[in-house]
């Protein structure tokens, strides 16, 4: 019993031992990389169990309402493909100078709630290495926090560990962004800044993991509090993170 | 196919059922978890070797650990514990009413929720996940342990 209560204890101690060595992240870039094909399989199949659930048209001649359910779903298809494309003509057309873009798909997210992860369809094979800028059209997502060999691991901006060096816009004041699981917060910004509802963030540049100018969000609440050293403000991100399907990946072009 | 690896496989399919499908029915921004729902359900078979049970839970936690982006050992060193504890006090609970799903569910969430709070986070631990989560998880639990149970009623026949 008592040799078996040390064994265990080895075990565990190995294990909290994994995360100080690059070994830790290899077993987990394996690890998706088993599940890549249940995920992708997965992920094309959840869309289809809500086109199902969809109601169908009570028609009384039973062939005529398989049809209609036929054409439903090629219709559906059909906009799936119309609004895939228009995504990612939009993607497509975001140009960052001295990046190029490697597009992705989200093919599943964290298996728990505590942290703010997706996995990309997309790894070392394709061009994608560790702490690439990951953005969409509409801001920045995150960023890449392990690869695979054909999968990624992005932690977004709203995981607690994310801090995103970032700026307001029109004051050009300098603060850090930093995630909360719901939306993110903006700290260690001057305490006599002039913030205002509704400005802008964009990422700073500094840090040397994103480029500058990329669209964090908008300021929709600021915590003016005079005790504290720095003003905090609660952000809108720009991007609809539960909306998350396509995304870039921005690799530095070696000067 | 030998019972650990059909186990292993079966893990890894709840997983990434966990990863895809239950992003479709986020509530207040969380997914219940299979997986901490399927370990709970595995300690409480009582026919079920003790070894096996915690062979089971390690796998899950080390696969939850791996596909969640958190340092290795904290949902495996939880799952352990929980299943110490249920194995423990197996003689005065039972998994025998919906009620009893939903209490069981419930509480296992907020352990794990809590295990997490003490070792990830502490400070900018996200609290407003803690409640949905484990009330979600707890509502959750009542199909899915059904489920659990006339599978393995089937599968015993």
């Amino acid at each position: 019993m008592i040799k078996r209560k040390i064994l265990f204890l080895i075990f565990f101690f190995l294990l909290f031992l994994l995360n100080q060595h690059a070994l830790g992240r290899k077993v987990e870039g394996y690890l998706i990389d088993i599940q890549r094909y249940f995920l992708i399989s997965l992920n094309s199949s959840s869309k289809e169990v809500w086109i199902l659930r969809r109601p169908t048209l009570e028609e009384e001649n039973k062939r005529l309402r398989k049809r209609i359910k036929e054409l439903e779903q090629r219709i559906v298809d059909l906009e799936e493909a119309r609004q895939e494309n228009e995504r990612l003509r939009g993607l497509l057309s975001f140009k960052k100078p001295s990046y190029i873009n490697i597009p992705a798909q989200v093919i599943g997210e964290s298996a728990d709630n505590w942290r703010r992860i997706v996995f990309l369809d997309k790894g070392k094979r394709d061009g994608i290495e560790r702490d690439m800028p990951v953005i969409t059209k509409e801001g920045l997502v995150g960023k890449v926090v392990n690869v695979g060999l054909r999968t990624a691991e992005v932690m977004l901006i709203l995981d607690p560990g994310s801090r995103v060096g970032a700026l307001v816009q029109r004051t050009r004041d300098t603060g850090i962004v930093k995630g909360n699981i719901s939306s993110c917060v903006l700290t260690y910004l001057d305490k006599y800044s002039d913030l205002q509802k509704g400005d802008v963030i964009i990422s700073s540049g500094k840090g040397g993991v994103y480029p500058k100018g990329l669209f964090i969000g908008k300021v929709s609440r600021i915590e003016k509090n005079l005790n504290r050293l720095y003003l905090e403000a609660s952000i809108n991100p720009a991007v609809d993170f539960h909306h998350l399907e396509e995304v870039l990946c921005l690799k530095k072009l070696s000067p | 196919m030998s019972k650990k690896t059909l186990s292993l496989v079966l893990l890894i399919f709840i997983a990434s059922v966990q990863m895809t499908l239950l992003r479709q029915i986020k509530f207040f921004g969380v997914k219940p978890d299979l997986l901490l729902l399927s370990v709970v359900f595995f300690a409480f078979l009582k026919e079920k070797k003790k070894e096996d049970v915690f062979a089971f839970g390690l796998f899950a936690g080390l696969i939850k650990d791996g596909l969640s982006g958190n340092i290795w050992g904290v949902n495996t060193l939880a799952f352990f514990l929980l299943i110490s504890f249920i194995r423990h006090y197996s003689q005065r609970l039972y998994l025998e009413h919906y009620l009893g799903y939903f209490f069981i569910a419930f509480l296992s969430s907020l352990f794990i929720g809590f295990f997490h709070y003490l070792l990830l986070y502490r400070s900018s631990f996200p609290c407003i996940l803690l409640l949905p989560e484990s009330i979600y998880t707890g509502i959750f639990a009542i199909p899915y342990f059904s489920l659990l149970k006339r599978a393995k009623r089937f599968l015993c026949q």
